[in-house]
C-alpha cells in the first residue's frame, strides 16, 4: 500500500503546532514525537471453529503461508504487524460440574460470567450454585464485581475519563452480553458493577467526534493535506476528462493505470483530524445513518460493521480517546451472508441455544463462515489504522494495539483455555509483531500447541449440543491455561498505565502494572467473591515473552 | 525532432553473415553494434520504445520520441534484420514507401530533455534543490520510459513538482513568470490560472480545468502564496502538462491507414515546438494556433521555417539530431568510453571530453545554421576550441569557452576529422582503424560488415618489426583467410586513410612505432565502387556524395523527428527528403522543415 506523504515537497517537516485553545490543543500536542497510543478491542462471541481459526504454528515467526488456509487468511497482509498470543486462558470457566465449589468457576451460566469477567477478571454476584438453573437473578441478571479493563485504562488515560465504546449493530447489552462494566468507586467491594452502554450507532460516536471539527485554527499540516488533496482532485479530473476521449485501448490502459496510483496515493496519508480524513474514512451522514445488518453494505466498500471501525479509526487518529472498544453483537443473524441461523445457536450446532435440539447441517462451514467474516473486519479495521500516517513514519497501527478477543474457544465446549486472541500493532514497539508466542504454562514457546477439537458437528437428525456436557470438542482442560491478567498487564504497561505499590493499576501511581483482577487462577472463582480462600494473583507480571526485543 | 533509441536509427541492416574479422588489442567492431532496425517495439509495435534507464536521472541522453508506445504502428519492412552474424556482409535494407499515416499514441508523455527545456522556459527554472542536490529537474526524474505511469515515476514527477513550485515561490524573478500579481489581491489567481494555464497546457484551459484549479482558493486551505504554490504543483503534475495529448476528433477522410483525425491548431503548435525546439512555442506560435491558423500545409511551413531559423531555440534539438545520427548516445557505440594514455598522449585530458563533445554539437549546429548541407558535415573547416583540444589541433586557446574557429579544410574536413570522433574510435594507446573503417562503412556507406568471429579479437599479431600500426594490423588479419575479404576491402582501408590522425585525434605523419603514415587506401563506396583515396579530404569528398549515406541521414531525421521507428508510410517522406539531399545541396534546416509537411504530423490515426 502506497501510503507516501503526498505533500513532503509542500509543507516540509511538520510544523510545532501552536497551543490554541479548546480540543485543538490536544490534537496538536498529540502530533508530538512519540505518537500517542490506542488500544483497539474488538470482541466477538462464541468462540470459533479453532481447528480452523489458530494457523498450526503455535510459537515462531509467522508468514502469510502460516495463515493461509485459515479462517485468518484475510489478515495475511499484514502478518508482519501481527501477535498471536498462545496458551491463554480467560477466568470463570462454566462447566457442567461448576457446584458446591468445584469445577473452573461460578456455576451462572455458560456466558454471563464468561462475559461478566473477562474484563474484569472478578467474580460476578449473586453467585449461582446450580449450573443448570434458570434462576433469573443468578441466570440472567448477575454482574461482575470489579470494574473492566477498558474503564481501568480510561481512568488514567481518556480525556474523558471512559472509554469509546461501541456497540457494533446497536443491540442492547444485558448482562448476558456486556463486557464493559464500571463499578462506583465507594461501592462495596463485592457489589456490582454498571454495565457501560457506549455508542450504539456509528452516528452517535461522530457527533462526539465533530466537536473536534470546530470552529478554531487548523495546523499548518491540516492545511497542507488539504491542499494536497485539491492536488490530487485535480489529476483525478484531467484523468477522467482523458477517459471520455476516444482513444485506443493502450492509451485507456495508460489512463487506467495512473488513475489507480492517484487512488493508491490519494488515501489518507498523514494523522490529521479533519472532516476531509472522516470523509476519506467514509464517515459521512450518508454512510452513517442507515440501520442495516451488520453484514450488509452501506457502501461498496463498507458494510453495516465496517462503519463502527471507521469511527473507531477516526477516533484513533484525532486521538479522541485511547481507548476505544468494538463490542459485536450475541445472538445474531448474518442472513447478508447467507446464514440464517442464530450465532449463538449455530456455535451449538443446534437450531436453538440450549443444550439440546435439532442439529444444524453444514453447522462448521456457517460457523467459519462467521469466523472469516470477523476476520475481514478486523483486517479492514487494521487496513485502516495501518494506512493512515504518524509524524513520525509510523502508522497508526504502529502506535495501536488493536486486539481481537473472543468470548471463548469452542463455542460448544464453552472451553476458556486456548483462547483465540489476534492482536496487530505493536503499541508504539512494546510488542514483539510478526510472531505468535506460546506462552502456556505447560510447555512454553512450543510450536505445536493443539488447535483444539471443533470438527465435530452432531449428526442431521440428532438431538444433542455436542460435549456441552462432556466437552470433548474443545481443548484438553490440562493445557493452554496461562492467564489472561498477564497480558493484560502487557497492554496496560504498553498504553502508560501506572500501578501502585502493589502493582495494581492506581492513578497517581508510579510503577508498571504486575497484577490485575480477582485472581489468575479460573478455580478461584468457584463459589463466588470471597468463596475460595486465598483467591489472589498467584503469578503477577506480564509476558516477557510477548514484548519487543524478548 | 524528437530523441529515439539509439538502436533505432532505421539502418535496417539485414546482416547475412560476419566477414568473421580480426581484432585488434581486444576490441571489438563498431558493427552494427546500434541494433539495427528497430528494437523491441512498444506495444503496438513498430513505434519508439523509450530507453528504459536504471533509475532518476539515469539514461542521459537516450530518451524516448514523441509518440512512444504508438499503437499498432506499422512495422517497417527490411528492418529489424538480423545484425550480421557468421557469413557475408550485408547492406542496409531498403524499406518501400508505402502511403498513409501510421498510427499513433494521443497519450505521449514528455521526456526528460523536454520536462528541463519547459520549466526552463515557462518559469526560468534550470536547475532544483532536492535535499542536499540542486540538479537540473530531470535528474531527479525516473529516467525515460515507456508504457503507462508507474508508482516510482509518479512519486518522483510529485516530489520534483512540489520542489520547482517551492523554488519558484521563493525566487522573485522565477514567480513572476508563474504568477505577475499579488496572490492575495482580488482577481489575480484567477488571472494566474487562466494566464500560465494556457502555457503549461499548450492551449486554453476548458472551463472545467479553470473551475479545478478555482477550487483550490474556496476553502481556506492555506495563505494565498500557499494557495498558488498549490496551484502551481497542480500544473506540474496535471496530466495535460506532463503528456502532450492528442484527443481532437474532426474526423477528415478515410485514407490508406484507415480515417485520419485532423489535429487542432494547438495539438499541431505542440508537434511544432517539441519537433523544432524541444519545448513550448513562443508567442508568435501560440497566437497562430490561439487564431487557428495552423490547418494548412502552408500554414504549418510557414511557422516551421520561421521556428527553425531561429538558432538560440533551434540548435539544441540540430545538435541532439546529430549527435543520435552519429550514434553518440547509442550505449554500443565507442563514443566517450575510454580515457587515453597520458605519457604517451600529454595533450590528453579526460576533462578534454567535454571540448570535444561541446565542439561536434557546435560543429552541427554550425553547419545546418549557415545553410549547410549534408555534405558540410563531412567537409566543412569549422572548429570550436577551448583550452582543452585547441592543442590538438595545433591552435592555442585559453579557457573554457569554445571559441569558433576556421581549421586546415585538407586536415580537417567534416565532423570525422574531429577530436571527438577521433578519440572515441580508438584504443587507449594507439589508433583504431578498423573500429574507425567500420563506423564510416557501416553509418556512412551503409555497408554492415557484422560482428568479428567468435576469439578473433585473441589473434595476436605474429612477431615483426612494424613501423606502423596499419602494418601490425595487416599482419593480423593477413592470418587468416576468413578476415581477409572484409577487412582487407571493406573495413580498414577507411581507417587506414585515417591513420593521419592519432588516438587523441592529432595530426601525425610519422607513426609512433617509427614508420612514415600510409594513408593510401581503396575505399569502398557502394557495390562496384572502389576508389583509391590519398586522404581524408578525398574520402570525405567521395562520402559526401555517396547516395546510401543521403539515404540514411534521411531515414534517421524522419525516425529521430517522428519518433518512430523506421516504417513504410514514414518511408515516404524519408525517400522525398532524401532525394532531395542527393539532387543538389539540400539545407538541412529545409529538412527538418520537410518534416512538418507530411500528412502524418498534421494529421493523426487511431491505434486499435
Amino acid at each position: 500500500m502506497n501510503r507516501r506523504v503526498f505533500l513532503r515537497g509542500l509543507g516540509g517537516a511538520a510544523v510545532a503546532a501552536p497551543f490554541l485553545t479548546s480540543v485543538w490543543e490536544r490534537r496538536s500536542k498529540g502530533q508530538a514525537a512519540t505518537p500517542p497510543r490506542q488500544l483497539i478491542g474488538m470482541f466477538t462471541q462464541y468462540g470459533c471453529v479453532t481447528s480452523r481459526w489458530f494457523p498450526i504454528k503455535s510459537h515462531g515467526a509467522l508468514t502469510d503461508a502460516d495463515l493461509t488456509g485459515t479462517s485468518l487468511a484475510a489478515l495475511a497482509p499484514f502478518v508482519g504487524k501481527l501477535l498471536i498470543p498462545r496458551g491463554i486462558r480467560a477466568m470463570n470457566e462454566w462447566t457442567a460440574n461448576n457446584k458446591d465449589g468445584a469445577g473452573r468457576g461460578q456455576s451462572n451460566d455458560p456466558h454471563l460470567q464468561v462475559v461478566g469477567s473477562y474484563f474484569t477478571l472478578q467474580p460476578i454476584t449473586p453467585n449461582g450454585t446450580d449450573p443448570f438453573s434458570f434462576d433469573t437473578a443468578t441466570k440472567f441478571n448477575a454482574k461482575p464485581v470489579g470494574t473492566s479493563l477498558d474503564h481501568v485504562i480510561a481512568q488514567q488515560l481518556s480525556p474523558s475519563g471512559t472509554p469509546l465504546f461501541m456497540r457494533v449493530g446497536n443491540h442492547a447489552e444485558g448482562p448476558s452480553n456486556a463486557i464493559s462494566y464500571l463499578k462506583p468507586s465507594a461501592a462495596a467491594p463485592d457489589a456490582p458493577a454498571d454495565i457501560f452502554p457506549g455508542y450504539g450507532t456509528p452516528m452517535a460516536v461522530l457527533t462526539a467526534l465533530t466537536g473536534l471539527f470546530g470552529p478554531g485554527a487548523p495546523t499548518a499540516d491540516d492545511l497542507a493535506a488539504a491542499r494536497g488533496k485539491k492536488v490530487t482532485d485535480l489529476v483525478k479530473g484531467c484523468l477522467a476528462d482523458f477517459e471520455r476521449q476516444d482513444m485506443s485501448s493502450e492509451d485507456r490502459s495508460k489512463v487506467a493505470v495512473w488513475k489507480s496510483l492517484i487512488n493508491d496515493a490519494g488515501t489518507i496519508v498523514s494523522r490529521s483530524c479533519s472532516p476531509d480524513l472522516a470523509m476519506r474514512l467514509g464517515a459521512t451522514s450518508a454512510n452513517l445513518s442507515g440501520s442495516v445488518n451488520i453484514a450488509s453494505k452501506v457502501t461498496s466498500d463498507l458494510d453495516g460493521a465496517d462503519v463502527y471501525s471507521v469511527m473507531a479509526v477516526l477516533a484513533a487518529a484525532c486521538n479522541y480517546n485511547p481507548v476505544i472498544f468494538l463490542k459485536y453483537p450475541g445472538s445474531y443473524s448474518f442472513s447478508p451472508l447467507g446464514i440464517n441461523n442464530d450465532s449463538h445457536n449455530l456455535s451449538h450446532r443446534l437450531d436453538n441455544a440450549g443444550m439440546t435440539g435439532t442439529c444444524v447441517a453444514n453447522a462448521l462451514d456457517q460457523l467459519q463462515t462467521i469466523d472469516r467474516f470477523y476476520a475481514a473486519k478486523f483486517a479492514k479495521l487494521i487496513g485502516m489504522l495501518d494506512s493512515i500516517k504518524n509524524a513520525d513514519g509510523s502508522t497508526l497501527l504502529d502506535s495501536s494495539a488493536a486486539v481481537w478477543f473472543q468470548e471463548m474457544s469452542d463455542g460448544s465446549a464453552h472451553n476458556l483455555n486456548n483462547l483465540p486472541i489476534i492482536q496487530a500493532g505493536g503499541c508504539g514497539g512494546s510488542f514483539k509483531t510478526g510472531w505468535t508466542v506460546n506462552v502456556d504454562t505447560v510447555n512454553t514457546s512450543a510450536a505445536n500447541l493443539s488447535r483444539g477439537n471443533s470438527e465435530t458437528q452432531c449428526m442431521v437428525g440428532g438431538t444433542g449440543m455436542i460435549n456441552g456436557i462432556n466437552m470433548s470438542t474443545g481443548t484438553p482442560a490440562t493445557i493452554a491455561n496461562a492467564p489472561i491478567n498477564k497480558y493484560y498487564c502487557n497492554l496496560m504497561n504498553a498504553m502508560g498505565v501506572k500501578a501502585d505499590a502493589s502493582g495494581f493499576p492506581s492513578k497517581g501511581g508510579v510503577g508498571e502494572v504486575t497484577r490485575f483482577g480477582y485472581s489468575d487462577k479460573t478455580t478461584d472463582f468457584c463459589g463466588g467473591f470471597g468463596a475460595v480462600a486465598g483467591a489472589m494473583i498467584h503469578d503477577p507480571g506480564e509476558y516477557t515473552a510477548l514484548k519487543a526485543g524478548s | 525532432m524528437h530523441p529515439l533509441r539509439s538502436g533505432l536509427l532505421g539502418l535496417g541492416i539485414v546482416g547475412l553473415g560476419a566477414c568473421g574479422s580480426t581484432l585488434g588489442s581486444g576490441t571489438s567492431h563498431d558493427g552494427g553494434g546500434g541494433g539495427g532496425g528497430p528494437s523491441s517495439p512498444g506495444a503496438g509495435g513498430g513505434d519508439v520504445v523509450g530507453s528504459g534507464g536504471a533509475g532518476p536521472g539515469s539514461g542521459g541522453g537516450a530518451a524516448t520520441g514523441p509518440w512512444v508506445g504508438g499503437a499498432g504502428g506499422n512495422a517497417g519492412t527490411g528492418t529489424g534484420g538480423n545484425v550480421g552474424t557468421g557469413g557475408n556482409v550485408g547492406t542496409v535494407g531498403d524499406i518501400a514507401c508505402v502511403p498513409g499515416i501510421p498510427a499513433t499514441t494521443q497519450l505521449r508523455r514528455m521526456t526528460n530533455r523536454e520536462y528541463d527545456a519547459v520549466v526552463r522556459d515557462l518559469l526560468g527554472v534550470t536547475t532544483v534543490p532536492m535535499g542536499t542536490d540542486s540538479k537540473a529537474p530531470s535528474a531527479f526524474l525516473f529516467a525515460d520510459f515507456d508504457g503507462p505511469m508507474t508508482s516510482d515515476a509518479w512519486r518522483l514527477y510529485q516530489d520534483v513538482g512540489a520542489a520547482i513550485a517551492k523554488a519558484v515561490m521563493a525566487s522573485p524573478t522565477q514567480r513572476a513568470k508563474f504568477i505577475s500579481c499579488d496572490a492575495a489581491a482580488s482577481g489575480c489567481l484567477a488571472s494566474t490560472i487562466k494566464i500560465f494555464g494556457r502555457k503549461a497546457y499548450r492551449r486554453p484551459l476548458t472551463d472545467a480545468e479553470v473551475a479545478r484549479f478555482t477550487s483550490f482558493s474556496d476553502a481556506s486551505v492555506g495563505t494565498p502564496d500557499e494557495i498558488a504554490e498549490a496551484m502551481l504543483l497542480g500544473f506540474l503534475v496535471s496530466p495535460p502538462f506532463l503528456m502532450v495529448p492528442e484527443m481532437t476528433t474532426t474526423t477528415v477522410t478515410p485514407g490508406p491507414s484507415g480515417p485520419s483525425f485532423q489535429l487542432s491548431s494547438h495539438e499541431v503548435a505542440a508537434r511544432l515546438s517539441f519537433l523544432l525546439w524541444g519545448s513550448v512555442g513562443d508567442d508568435a506560435l501560440n497566437s497562430a494556433a490561439d487564431g487557428n491558423q495552423l490547418l494548412t500545409r502552408d500554414q504549418i511551413l510557414a511557422q516551421a521555417q520561421r521556428m527553425v531559423a531561429m538558432r538560440d531555440k533551434a540548435a539544441t534539438q540540430v545538435s541532439a539530431f546529430h549527435r543520435h545520427w552519429a550514434r553518440m548516445d547509442d550505449p554500443g557505440a565507442h563514443w566517450w568510453t575510454l580515457d587515453h594514455d597520458i605519457t604517451k598522449y600529454p595533450l590528453y585530458t579526460p576533462d578534454a571530453k567535454a571540448a570535444f563533445a561541446g565542439e561536434l554539437d557546435s560543429f552541427f549546429a554550425e553547419v545546418a545554421f549557415t545553410n549547410g548541407s549534408y555534405k558540410d558535415l563531412l567537409l566543412s573547416n569549422v572548429g570550436f576550441v577551448n583550452k582543452d583540444n585547441a592543442p590538438i589541433y595545433g591552435l592555442t586557446s585559453t579557457g573554457t569557452a569554445l571559441t569558433k574557429v576556421a581549421l586546415d579544410p585538407v586536415q580537417r574536413p567534416g565532423f570525422l576529422t574531429r577530436a571527438g570522433f577521433l578519440s572515441s574510435y580508438a584504443h587507449y594507446d594507439q589508433t583504431a582503424p578498423l573500429l574507425r573503417g567500420a563506423f564510416i562503412m557501416t553509418n556512412l556507406v551503409g555497408i554492415d560488415t557484422g560482428p568479428p568471429l567468435p576469439a578473433a579479437a585473441l589473434l595476436p599479431p605474429p612477431a615483426g618489426d612494424y613501423k606502423t600500426n596499419r602494418a601490425k594490423n595487416e599482419a593480423i588479419i593477413n592470418q587468416s583467410a576468413s578476415c581477409v575479404a572484409c577487412h582487407t576491402t571493406l573495413i580498414d582501408p577507411p581507417g587506414f586513410v585515417l591513420e593521419n590522425y592519432d588516438a587523441i585525434g592529432k595530426w601525425q605523419t610519422i607513426d609512433p612505432l617509427g614508420g612514415a603514415i600510409d594513408p593510401v587506401a581503396d575505399v569502398t563506396f557502394g557495390a562496384g565502387n572502389v576508389k583509391q583515396i590519398h586522404n581524408a579530404q578525398e574520402m570525405m569528398q567521395e562520402l559526401a556524395r555517396t547516395p546510401k549515406g543521403m539515404q540514411l541521414y534521411a531515414r534517421a531525421l524522419v525516425s529521430y523527428g517522428y519518433g518512430r521507428a523506421p516504417n513504410q508510410n514514414d518511408q515516404c517522406v524519408a525517400d522525398d527528403i532524401g532525394g532531395k539531399l542527393v539532387a543538389s545541396g539540400y539545407p538541412i534546416l529545409n529538412a527538418l522543415a520537410d518534416l512538418t509537411q507530411a500528412d502524418s504530423f498534421r494529421l493523426r490515426v487511431r491505434g486499435q
